[in-house]
């Protein structure tokens, strides 16, 4: 039995070709159903998440370019998110031409209308799209990076591993949210930069969970057999020890999400001019919090749903470690 | 304790540019020179235009007709203040370089000559230089005696003694780089000695006690003890401040409502709703695409709803204004500026202005426009996404939007690299400031790239013209040529602020111009009103 500490918790599966063939599985169906009774608050969190996708989600044009956020998330335009009915500066007048500011919600503005005459629920809509996919985009970053960097440190280990921990010591000595401070106040304003900047704070984290796994797994038998058999450290790494790492790096990927969204609502709510002004959830809170008192429906929807989409993330991902440890496995 | 400690909400711990007197542009920061240095005349009533002595003795002699020669006489006694001595800290080494001296004819000849020189390495950065530029000759008949000869005859003069930014230095405070940004220079002669800065957090000043107190020594002005400006700009702080009375004063910055509620739960409040003379203002560069062409120029006028400006930036609070300042009496008659087109609020009329507007927009060839604004204050950086969606809808083209520091503006202001800027700037007192360094060919504030000799004739008529109706009718046409042939700056709309402030604070006068607080001399805290208990002590 390997040392738990070292592994982070987590028992070193082998790799699918080191074993003797893969166990029948109880289909998806029955999965998904037993994954709905026994982890229901885990099921919330990947609807939620999953809801948020598809709000973010509008029809593509056919217009292509370097992949940007927050409306060319994946390379090309994405045009009105389907659930908004309007654009996120579309303002409105009242029947004296004048901005309809503060309007209560109905049937033409569902959650009302900000203090500049928009349409609330749309809003939070596009935001939705910023938020995620600016999640989407930081984490993936720093997932890939941070799994690359572990499983290298700690495969190598020697003067390799001194090297990459102690400059991960060092990036981690910085308050995250003074860094993207920092960042977002010396470039131009830019989600782009503010998620590669916020991959660089969270890769350590990343790295140090998979480094974890990786010192345990390199000592395996079928590790050590690999490499008898003359398999690269390449082939090895990717073959034989990337599989047992997959389990955890979703795990904190998941949950990273949710403080990818805080971290992106955090720089928006306190200074929204160093973010690129399109909707967001936190320039909302900011904007929202001067009328709290007298309009609170602009800061509840905002606050709302960064708390439920930081919720569905954390729900999900310790439903998903509950799902993908072998220790605490129920299905 | 005298007049007490008055604590207030504002922007003078924040420096975006300099604290140098002469070469500051920001309005916050030179409300603080007023409080430490004198000039030679001041403003007693700013909106109504009333001039009275500071340095000077009594108002100057004007000799000729139309006057070219004016004697100044100053106040004998004046000294430099002792920042050292009163704070009870060891003295700085410009405090020991003046060492209490008093200021004397040379000091003001020196002041007005320092923004009279080309050959400055600071040249570019006395913006007020044309209000100098006008003197002749100085002479300096005896220490306290000047007579000023200026070039030709000039209406404003006297405004140019005591505007808001005419301060009066002492060269020793000023290095050999010709600058005086530093704290330790921010010695002057007025009633309050700058004790502290800290910047983002306060900006602390305390009584000058050897100030010469105007006409009246005897009263032994400023009563204030001190005062310290709490740099707060967030609607939520400003209010919990007040209601503790951390503040004695307050006003909105972006939510009006909290302050409207608070004077309904407190009737006793002092409250004052005025106009602030700074404003929001739109510069394009007029001597390269697009702007260069007036249909352009013309449409984005037209289509910009300066209604939805005031609605949009401070909740309807506020006024549209033209090329000068709704509140001084130089401006148009609002009748008339509320019936051209631009200004028009009716929904037909509205109508017409963006027809119009697309159609000049559409016959210059559909330009893609930039619109780069300020991010400070953060109520004008958040309507930018609103107003680059408004040009959208009206012109139907291609409108960007960027934010970027004030700092950034002024710089591309002055290397040309901004083409069309949205942001807010300082408001002035006089016709001639409001309109002569803007848009003569030679203004120092000119970054239109506008030369139009018709409009410098006209610019040079209004400073030549002493009655002061008739200058005022030259500064109408002035302004409505400028609605019509020129478009360089688009003057949008100012806040109308609603002041609170609790009766213990007497005195209470609310700062419309920055570059007054020299009003604070007849304020003070009556610690026996029923008030001013609860109020918590400390500077």
């Amino acid at each position: 039995m390997p040392d738990e500490a070292a592994t982070g918790g987590v028992v070193p599966v082998p790799a699918a070709d080191a074993l003797s063939g893969p166990a029948p599985g109880p289909g998806v169906p029955r999965a998904v159903g037993r994954f709905l009774r026994r982890r229901p608050l885990g099921a919330l969190g990947v609807a939620v998440a999953l809801a948020m996708l598809a709000a973010s989600l509008g029809p593509p044009e056919p217009r292509f370019g370097l992949p940007n956020l927050p409306d060319r998330p994946l390379g090309f335009q994405m045009g009105r998110p389907f659930l908004a009915r309007y654009g996120p500066e579309d303002f409105f007048r009242d029947d004296s031409g004048r901005l309809a500011r503060f309007q209560p919600p109905s049937g033409r503005h569902w959650l009302g209308t900000d203090d500049k005459g928009r349409d609330v629920w749309a809003r939070l809509v596009w935001g939705t799209r910023r938020s995620l996919f600016f999640a989407l985009w930081a984490l993936v970053l720093a997932t890939v990076g941070g799994t690359a960097v572990g499983l290298a440190s700690a495969y190598f280990l020697g003067w390799v591993d001194m090297l990459v921990q102690r400059l991960m010591d060092g990036l981690q000595s910085f308050p995250p949210l003074l860094v993207l401070m920092l960042v977002v106040t010396l470039t131009e304003p830019s989600l782009r930069v503010l998620a590669f900047a916020l991959a660089v704070v969270a890769l350590p984290s990343v790295q140090r969970v998979v480094r974890s796994v990786v010192l345990a797994v390199r000592e395996e038998p079928y590790v050590l057999a690999a490499r008898a058999l003359g398999a690269s450290h390449l082939r090895t790494m990717l073959r034989h020890v990337l599989p047992n790492v997959m389990a955890p790096v979703l795990t904190v990927f998941s949950v990273g999400l949710g403080s990818a969204v805080l971290a992106e609502a955090a720089i928006s709510f306190v200074d929204p001019s160093t973010v690129p002004q399109s909707a967001s959830w936190g320039i909302m809170l900011a904007e929202g919090r001067a009328y709290m008192f007298e309009h609170p429906h602009v800061v509840l929807a905002a606050g709302g749903a960064i708390a439920g989409a930081v919720l569905a993330f954390n729900l999900a991902g310790d439903a998903l470690r509950d799902v993908l440890d072998p220790r605490l496995r129920v299905l | 304790m005298r007049g007490g400690v008055l604590r207030l909400p504002g922007y003078e711990a924040a420096v975006l540019d300099t604290l140098d007197p002469h070469q500051t542009q920001f309005g916050p920061i030179y409300s603080s020179h007023s409080a430490v240095f004198s000039k030679v005349l001041r403003y007693e009533d700013p909106l109504q235009g009333v001039i009275a002595p500071d340095l000077a003795e009594r108002m100057p002699e004007v000799i000729g007709d139309p006057p070219l020669e004016y004697v100044v006489r100053l106040r004998p006694g004046v000294r430099f203040q002792r920042p050292g001595a009163v704070l009870g800290r060891s003295p700085s080494r410009e405090e020991q370089a003046l060492g209490g001296r008093e200021l004397t004819a040379e000091d003001v000849k020196y002041s007005f000559e320092r923004q009279m020189n080309e050959r400055s390495p600071r040249w570019p950065f006395y913006y007020r230089a044309y209000q100098y530029k006008v003197i002749d000759s100085i002479q300096v008949v005896d220490r306290y005696t000047l007579r000023i000869r200026t070039r030709e005859p000039v209406a404003p003069f006297l405004h140019y003694l005591a505007d808001t930014n005419a301060f009066i230095v002492a060269r020793e405070l000023v290095d050999a780089g010709d600058e005086m940004n530093r704290q330790e220079a921010m010695i002057g002669t007025g009633p309050f000695i700058w004790d502290r800065l800290e910047v983002l957090q306060q900006s602390r000043f305390v009584r000058n006690p050897d100030w010469f107190g105007w006409d009246r020594p005897e009263l032994q002005r400023p009563y204030l003890d001190g005062y310290t400006s709490i740099f707060a700009f967030e609607d939520a702080v400003i209010e919990a401040a007040f209601r503790e009375k951390r503040v004695d004063v307050a006003l909105y910055q972006a939510n009006p409502q909290w302050v409207v509620r608070l004077r309904q739960e407190n009737p006793e409040l002092q409250a004052v709703d005025v106009g602030l003379a700074a404003w929001v203002n739109a510069r394009l560069r007029t001597d390269r695409p697009p702007f260069n062409d007036f249909r352009v120029r013309k449409a984005v006028h037209l289509a910009t709803d300066r209604q939805q400006i005031i609605d949009a930036v401070w909740q309807g609070y506020g006024r549209m204004h033209g090329p000068v300042s709704p509140l001084v009496h130089w401006a148009l008659p609002e009748e008339e500026l509320s019936s051209l087109p631009g200004y028009r609020t009716g929904r037909r009329q509205r109508e017409e202005d963006v027809a119009e507007a697309r159609r000049l927009y559409e016959a210059a060839g559909r330009p893609a426009i930039e619109v780069t604004f300020s991010n400070i204050p953060p109520g004008l950086a958040s309507y930018a996404p609103q107003y680059q969606r408004q040009l959208q809808q009206a012109l139907g083209g291609q409108v960007e939007v960027r934010v970027v520091s004030q700092n950034d503006i002024s710089e591309g202001h002055r290397q040309g690299t901004i083409a069309f800027s949205f942001a807010y700037d300082n408001g002035w007192i006089d016709l001639d400031d409001w309109l002569y360094p803007y848009f003569h060919s030679r203004g120092t504030k000119n970054t239109f790239g506008l030369r139009d000799p018709q409009l410098d004739s006209l610019l040079e008529a209004q400073r030549r013209e002493f009655d002061r109706d008739r200058r005022r009718e030259l500064g109408w046409q002035v302004q409505r040529y400028l609605l019509d042939r020129v478009l360089a700056r688009l003057d949008m709309a100012s806040p109308v602020e609603l002041w609170v402030a609790w009766p213990y604070y007497r005195g209470f006068r609310p700062l419309v111009f920055f570059g007054t607080s020299y009003f604070l001399v007849d304020a003070w805290l009556d610690s026996g009103h029923p008030s001013f208990r609860g109020r918590p002590s400390g500077g």
